[in-house]
């Protein structure tokens, strides 16, 4: 800043030095300087953040994002730009950058620069002092409004195009535009409102007397922790309200046949028939149709019993779904024939309701044994494109039982053979479940009955290392070895000085081809060509 | 109003215009040469001058001399030329009593413009002779030290190193000229010049325009001239970029590069700075001066590695690279 005090210390222009009229052209052109870099930057830096609130905009209109981290991101946004901002205000640049600008600029060869340093260190001399006056009077001379305009960047038109699309997204309500001011009420609170609505409907449950009350109680509390639970990841509301439908029809489907009965069987408790309230308990509704059949037959209810099972039969109509319609419609009819007290309109409704559930049984074991077949029928298939034959020779080979021996065999408990061989298919027959069978075997003919699964198999094997101990033997010794050997060996084994000594002078004087007498030579060469390479 | 500064300046430029004006009677063209070997003349160095043989080398130096009121003196380096034939011997003399005694007879470095030329020619043992004379401005023979004339300005020669039977300059002895100035092949015009000038009748005369104390006073103003600190760091930056461990180095000046210019490197940047200032009428010296100054002043003063030299590096090309990133500052 001590420019600054040097130019506020310059007051009368007169009475000036060379050096503060230097001083006080730099100042002046630092601050043209400043006011265009300031403009010409902030405007980049806020350009640039700009993309901060329309990305937030467009990620907004495709999914909205909580409030709280809007307003996060758009404070730390503001809070950057004005960090920005304010970093940019108080920098400057010195007067040495300046005077080199200036230099640069006016072509003056280091003129100013030079003055302004001898200046600022305060050397004098007749030299310097001539040096510094006529750099005053270049500076004198500078256009600066030509050297250092005002401009206002071109960048500016698109930052004013940002703004105008950053204002439209969020502020003026379009079709295509999805604004912060306009946001939907959020997901939690549709989760709270629903929570409320879920009280109600705990109270309606723990209120109906077909349905045990803890039982009510634990579905209302199993519903409440799946809202909950769904709360913290579900972002739409109509993907939650999607999603709670699901889980009541998943609610409904699960429980409804088994609370149909138990309330049946509760409410024909006081009625008498042990029988039929035992059947329904049991889900048994093979006999469940022939009590009702006999009670049909009776017909001595009281006044009381009468309005209970008419009371009763309307509340299970009522809680019958789709699927059970024609149920539904019988329950509905029989507690009408109860209220009008005609006898043989009230056998006949109980005659179909009694029809009714053997058809269900009927159809709930045509089901069951079409899947069965089904599922046989691919395993037929599936046994014949594996190949069996080559199968069995394997199989032979090895001395295993064959896929036929296994399928005749009696599955033993624990046996695991018949799922790693793939072949299981008569292991799960009927009544005789095998431990890997699980709930898959259900459809098979039989698995009406009680079926007790024991515990599951457990192969308790140990892997243990097995360390061998390889012995170094002569014929071990790669071709890899041999081919590293002479790269390892410090020294070469061969003596190659000795090689000369080894031929005597004889010898190499009887290969030398001239000393070879005329008869021999031809002996010479036989001998070379039998001991000589093939 | 007009200061004895101005004045001074003033008589700097006019005697220095007269000069090159007088050389430009003779030398075609090269006035950056011209320039350059006044700038080395007023700095107080000398002048390498490079260049095949033919283009007007030895004619400069020839009408330096001619235009300064100095005493000349021309040595033809060759293999067989030895250190006394330069410097000077001591001889037996007798005198008319009959007494012999040893009397020393100077060589031709004794004068204040010596032409050395094609240096690269001799040995480097003689050519070892000339750089206590170049440095010390003194000749030592025996047991006593001869101080030579001033102003001793020592204009050498040479042609390019790959041309046959020369000998490279030692590295100490480079590094004591001034400035190496290349000389180029004339273009179309200055050729037709040349041969308008030397085949007619008749050389053109030039006269002496310039003595030794005039010289003198010259020297004295150019010193006189103030450099910022910043331009002068600019300078040392500058010089050492080319040390291949300076922080400042290029790369290339690190792959390259054995040793850097020395700190005479750097004086000759300030001293020719402050030369072309006052030719350009300036009181300060600037960057685009020590720009100017950097490949003749460096060129010569930069050693190659051995991977520079096996790849023909050329030091200008170094240089170039050093200016171009080099900040003329670091405000």
């Amino acid at each position: 800043m001590k420019y600054c005090y040097e130019a506020f210390m310059i007051k009368n222009p007169l009475s000036v030095t060379d050096g503060e009229r230097v001083v006080q052209t730099l100042s002046h052109v630092e601050s043209r300087c400043r006011r265009n870099s300031l403009t010409r930057e902030w405007l980049t830096g806020f350009t640039l953040s700009l993309v901060v609130p329309i990305v937030l905009s467009a990620w907004y209109k495709l999914s909205p994002v909580p409030w709280v981290a809007v307003v996060t991101v758009l404070s730390l946004w503001f809070a950057t730009l004005v960090a920005y901002a304010s970093w940019m205000f108080l920098r400057r640049k010195s007067l040495s950058s300046i005077a080199v600008a200036v230099d640069e600029k006016a072509a003056l060869d280091g003129e100013l620069t030079t003055a302004y340093w001898f200046y600022r260190k305060g050397f004098s001399s007749a030299w310097i002092d001539l040096q510094r006056g006529r750099a005053a009077r270049s500076a004198e001379m500078l256009d600066l409004t030509q050297l250092f305009p005002y401009s206002v960047p071109k960048s500016s038109r698109l930052t004013v195009a940002l703004l105008a699309l950053c204002f439209i997204l969020n502020l003026i309500p379009l079709s295509w535009t999805r604004g912060w001011l306009q946001a939907d009420p959020l997901v939690s609170d549709v989760v709270a409102q629903n929570l409320v609505n879920l009280d109600e409907a705990r109270q309606i449950l723990s209120q109906a007397e077909f349905i045990d009350g803890l039982e009510a109680v634990q579905l209302s509390e199993d519903f409440r922790e799946q809202l909950i639970q769904r709360q913290l990841s579900v972002h739409d509301e109509v993907e939650f309200r999607e999603m709670r439908l699901t889980e009541e029809n998943w609610s409904l489907d699960s429980d409804l046949m088994e609370a149909l009965m138990k309330g049946m069987a509760e409410s024909l408790d006081g009625i008498g028939s042990d029988a039929l309230v035992e059947a329904l308990q049991r889900k048994d509704f093979e006999m469940a149709a022939r009590e009702l059949r006999d009670l049909a037959q009776e017909l001595d209810f009281t006044e009381a019993e009468l309005e209970s099972l008419k009371q009763t039969l309307n509340e299970l109509a009522e809680m019958s779904s789709d699927e059970l319609e024609a149920l539904a419609e019988e329950l509905t009819e029989a507690a009408g024939q109860l209220s009008e007290g005609n006898d043989a309109a009230m056998q006949h409704a109980f005659e179909q309701l009694a029809e009714d559930l053997e058809q269900m049984i009927r159809e709930q074991q045509r089901d069951e044994l079409r899947e069965a077949a089904a599922q046989r029928l691919d395993q037929l298939e599936q046994a014949a494109q594996s190949g069996q034959g080559s199968n069995d020779e394997q199989q032979l080979a090895s001395g295993e039982p064959s896929t036929e021996d296994q399928m005749t065999a009696t599955p033993q408990e624990g046996d695991t053979t018949g799922s790693q061989t793939g072949a299981p298919m008569e292991t799960g027959g009927p009544g005789v479940p095998t431990d890997e069978q699980g709930q898959g075997d259900l459809s098979a003919p039989g698995a009406g009955d009680i079926i007790e699964y024991g515990s599951p198999t457990s192969l308790e094997v140990e892997l243990l290392p097995e360390i061998l101990e390889v012995q170094p033997q002569p014929s071990d010794q790669s071709d890899d070895r041999l081919v590293d050997q002479p790269s390892q060996a410090s020294h070469s084994k061969l003596q190659y000085e000795e090689i000369g000594s080894m031929i005597s002078y004889q010898d190499s004087e009887m290969l030398d081809a001239d000393s070879i007498p005329w008869l021999y030579r031809d002996l010479v060469k036989q001998y070379f060509q039998a001991v000589g390479p093939r | 109003m007009i200061t004895d500064i101005d004045k001074q300046i003033e008589t700097f430029q006019r005697q220095f215009a007269l000069v090159a004006n007088e050389m430009a009677k003779r030398i075609v063209g090269y006035q950056d040469i011209v320039e350059g070997v006044l700038i080395s003349l007023l700095a107080d160095g000398h002048v390498l001058l490079e260049g095949i043989p033919g283009l007007g080398k030895t004619k400069l130096v020839h009408t330096l001399s001619d235009v300064l009121h100095l005493k000349f003196a021309r040595i033809q380096f060759t293999p067989d030329l030895m250190p006394a034939d330069i410097t000077g011997t001591n001889v037996v003399q007798e005198t008319k009593q009959g007494e012999k005694h040893f009397e020393f007879q100077p060589g031709p470095l004794f004068s204040n413009i010596v032409l050395a030329d094609e240096i690269n020619r001799a040995t480097p043992k003689t050519q070892s002779a000339l750089l206590e004379a170049m440095q010390e401005k003194s000749v030592s023979i025996g047991t006593r030290t001869y101080q030579l004339d001033h102003p001793f300005f020592v204009l050498a020669t040479q042609n390019p190193l790959e041309m046959e039977g020369t000998y490279p300059l030692p590295e100490a002895q480079l590094d004591r000229f001034f400035l190496k100035l290349k000389v180029a092949y004339p273009d179309m015009e200055s050729l037709h010049q040349i041969l308008d000038r030397t085949t007619q009748l008749g050389e053109p005369e030039v006269e002496r325009v310039l003595t030794g104390e005039q010289l003198a006073d010259m020297r004295k103003t150019a010193l006189a001239v103030p450099i910022a600190k910043p331009i002068q760091e600019y300078a040392i930056r500058l010089t050492l970029a080319t040390h291949p461990d300076s922080p400042y180095a290029e790369p290339l000046v690190r792959k390259y590069v054995r040793y850097g210019a020395s700190p005479r490197g750097a004086q000759a940047l300030v001293l020719g700075g402050k030369i072309r200032a006052l030719l350009a009428n300036r009181l300060h010296v600037s960057c685009e001066d020590i720009r100017q100054l950097t490949l003749p002043a460096l060129r010569h003063r930069v050693l190659l590695n051995f991977e520079g030299e096996a790849e023909q590096i050329n030091t200008d090309m170094l240089l170039e690279a050093v200016l171009a990133n080099t900040p003329e500052s670091l405000t």
